[in-house]
């Protein structure tokens, strides 16, 4: 397990007291560590406080997608065409953010699945160079404290779709060279009835370039057994409990507990139609995860990337929304501790994990 | 001058200004032979026999420099061409990795020159034919983000917007898709290979790109006429453009003689079922089994210096090169069987009385020039301009 040394706990705590009073009850008072909450401001200036220490790293946002097909956004202002730009994110405090490379399934062309991939790699590398004061390219955990040392967003590339790796890895090693982090094995033939003896293979190779796993739109047999197979662990890059809604994409008890036997992470989704349409619905779906999966596997990945249209939760219609979802967390007890893994904390971890892992299986030569 | 003299200058001459060599196909012999199994076809010790290539021979031969060929099979197409030419690229990266004392990745003339001071050979990497980019610039910009330097623009088939020499034309040369692509290499900093490609081509590409081109593995059409030369109209454009034109070595390319036992031949291979440019074992036997009721006219070093002197005479002394294609032709010329032959060669040109500048400029300083001047343009164009996005 790696030693935070990155993590500075420091700020907040002088921004606020604690008062032996506010221990916390309620729904969410069963996280780990728990310490008393602040006293002092109302939940959302909390939420704001809390999120400058730590803000959100969201695990899915299509602005890549869109911007391909509308590349007439400038996100450098707020921007009515589409609802991430970087003021909004930054107003979210978000501090990190993976950037989907997957395309809808209606715009695969068959025999070009990959070129689109490298297409939606360039337009995202080309984002970074064209907003170089807000975009920062992360590779690893330490870019992603690095960027928020330096007031970026600390970008991650991924995750890639699993199709593209047809019989080799050199298309998977090619991405991990040009700055992809993640992969979602969703849709390929490798990973559809079950995990095939090349998908095993797929995931040490991951493992050893330290690259995430993404169980996004899997089966719950195969998301168990990627999650078993990884050495490192796996997210989820956007879902929600399927106890409380059984939608396809969301994850069911059995993968959410599989996902905490991985150390894994299952990041909540802010698509209605998987969480329902308020931001408390959304809220009860993050403390549903976090009691199954525990407050280590539990964060964010609100999947927005859009342009208009696209139903939002009340008060979570953009990137600006997440102090309101932190402040709801807060108003239900949520201690510090739970909510800085939940924004930040988590998807650090599980990036330095993959990292720790891959240097162990450097010894592997490439498959 | 003894022909032992000649030959110990040679050598002497390659320690201080060493072969660049614009095409060797070793990644797709190892893919072919053993899967990439690098452990199979170990370089550092002698795979004579097996392959042209491996590197106490690419020592003797004085290589500095050499421009590993990432090519895939020209009938692949679409995500298969791309993620074949991956394949490639992961394999001379692992190449690389596994011969560190001997190889080192090369992405800019600089790194060639590091490489030489440093005695290593430059490893740099070229694309053979543009259907590894499957008409996407952001393919192409992923291979040269990959290291890849050059790309030739098609391969023994004409595609989507490039005629190919070997193949029925469609475009007249370039199409409009194809002219953007030539820009966006000059933008990128990757140079344009005008090898394979119809004379058509050639004339089109030269008149469109900003930066030097080259031909990676390509002879002269005068002196042997073979759609895989260079016309002289065209080799006396390189002046102004400041490209390089590397002779190849490749006998069915450079010996008329050779060019009618080819097509017999080639015919021999089709009828047993095999591509006519196989160089499996089996392809091989078959090869040599129909060599033995008609010989194989005989190449020689003094064939390539035949090519060399004309296009010395056209090109000038600074727009010409070497690109054998070994480990991508079945057969050699006597004298440069392998990557140990080049001091044969250049013992030939001593013998002609070519210069010592004149043979520097020819293995070593002409070919790092281009990449130099290709990689100045890149950064004047890049830095007015951005990305192109066009599509087919």
């Amino acid at each position: 397990m790696a030693d935070l040394q990155d993590e500075p706990h420091s700020a907040y705590a002088a921004h606020t007291a604690y008062t032996a009073d506010t221990v916390p009850t309620g729904p969410g008072a069963a996280g780990a560590e728990d310490a008393p909450a602040p006293v002092t401001g109302s939940a959302l200036d909390r939420a704001v406080a809390l999120l400058s220490v730590h803000p959100v790293a969201d695990g899915h946002n299509t602005l890549v997608w869109t911007l391909r097909q509308s590349p007439y956004h400038d996100i450098d202002t707020p921007d009515s065409g589409v609802d991430t730009d970087i003021p909004r994110l930054r107003a979210g405090g978000v501090g990190a953010q993976f950037w989907s490379l997957m395309l809808p399934r209606e715009a695969e062309a068959a025999d070009q699945v990959l070129s689109d991939t490298l297409d939606q790699i360039d337009v995202a590398l080309a984002l970074m160079r064209r907003y170089p004061d807000g975009l920062c390219l992360a590779l690893t955990a330490d870019d992603m404290a690095d960027a928020r040392n330096r007031g970026r967003i600390a970008s991650f590339l991924g995750p890639v779709p699993g199709r593209t790796l047809t019989d080799s890895l050199g298309a998977l090693r090619a991405f991990h060279a040009l700055g992809v982090r993640i992969l979602a094995p969703a849709g390929a033939p490798w990973a559809g009835e079950e995990l095939t003896p090349f998908g095993h293979e797929v995931v040490k190779e991951m493992n050893r370039l330290a690259m995430l796993v993404d169980l996004t739109g899997c089966t719950p047999e195969v998301a168990c057994q990627l999650a078993g197979a990884s050495k490192a662990p796996v997210i989820v890059s956007h879902t929600a409990a399927a106890a409380l809604n059984p939608h396809p994409g969301n994850v069911t008890d059995e993968v959410l507990l599989a996902l905490r036997a991985a150390q894994g992470l299952a990041m909540v989704t802010f698509d209605t139609a998987q969480t329902g349409d308020s931001l408390h619905a959304v809220a009860d779906h993050v403390e549903h995860v976090r009691a199954v999966a525990g407050p280590h596997g539990v964060g964010l990945g609100a999947t927005f990337g859009t342009e208009p249209g696209v139903p939002r939760p009340t008060g979570l219609t953009d990137p600006s929304g997440y102090p309101r979802l932190i402040a709801e967390l807060l108003d239900r007890g949520w201690s510090e501790t739970d909510l800085a893994l939940l924004t930040w904390g988590n998807a650090q971890r599980v990036l330095r994990d993959a990292e720790f892992t891959a240097r162990a299986a450097q010894h592997r030569r490439p498959a | 001058m003894s022909a032992a003299q000649r030959l110990s200058e040679a050598r002497e001459l390659l320690a201080e200004h060493p072969v660049v060599d614009g095409h060797n196909d070793l990644p797709w012999a190892l893919r072919e032979q053993v899967r990439y199994d690098l452990a199979r076809r170990d370089i550092a010790d002698d795979q004579s026999g097996r392959l042209h290539t491996d590197i106490p021979r690419l020592r003797a031969g004085g290589v500095g420099a050499q421009f590993w060929s990432v090519y895939v099979r020209s009938d692949y197409a679409g995500d298969t061409a791309v993620s074949a030419t991956l394949e490639q690229i992961d394999a001379v990266a692992q190449l690389i990795d596994r011969y560190p004392a001997d190889l080192v990745r090369a992405l800019t003339a600089d790194d060639m020159e590091a490489a030489r001071a440093d005695g290593r050979i430059a490893s740099l990497m070229g694309a053979e034919g543009g259907h590894s980019i499957n008409n996407s610039l952001a393919t192409l910009r992923a291979l040269h983000q990959l290291g890849v330097r050059y790309m030739t623009l098609t391969h023994n088939d004409t595609i989507d917007w490039a005629d190919s020499a070997t193949d029925e034309p469609r475009h007249g040369g370039l199409s409009d898709f194809g002219r953007e692509v030539v820009r966006e290499m000059n933008r990128i900093g990757m140079l344009v290979d005008l090898s394979h490609v119809a004379a058509t081509t050639m004339r089109d590409a030269l008149a469109v790109s900003a930066a030097p081109v080259i031909f990676s593995h390509s002879s002269s059409l005068a002196v042997c006429e073979h759609p895989r030369n260079i016309p002289d109209d065209v080799l006396e454009q390189l002046p102004a453009n400041g490209g390089v034109a590397m002779a190849t070595f490749v006998p069915k390319f450079i010996l008329p003689a050779a060019v009618e036992w080819t097509l017999a031949a080639d015919e021999n291979l089709r009828a047993h079922g095999f591509h006519h440019l196989d160089t499996t074992p089996e392809a091989m036997a078959l090869h040599r089994a129909f060599e033995a009721g008609r010989p194989r006219p005989v190449a020689t070093a003094a064939t390539v210096a035949d090519h060399l002197d004309h296009m010395r005479e056209v090109a000038g002394v600074d727009h010409i090169g070497i690109g054998g294609d070994y480990d991508g032709t079945a057969f050699t010329p006597a004298g440069l069987d392998d990557v140990a032959g080049y001091p044969n060669l250049i013992a030939e040109l001593l013998a002609r009385g070519w210069s010592r500048a004149d043979l520097a400029k020819l293995t070593w300083s002409n070919a790092v020039r281009a990449l130099r001047d290709a990689e100045a343009v890149a950064r004047e164009l890049s830095a007015s301009r951005g990305p192109s996005n066009a599509v087919l």
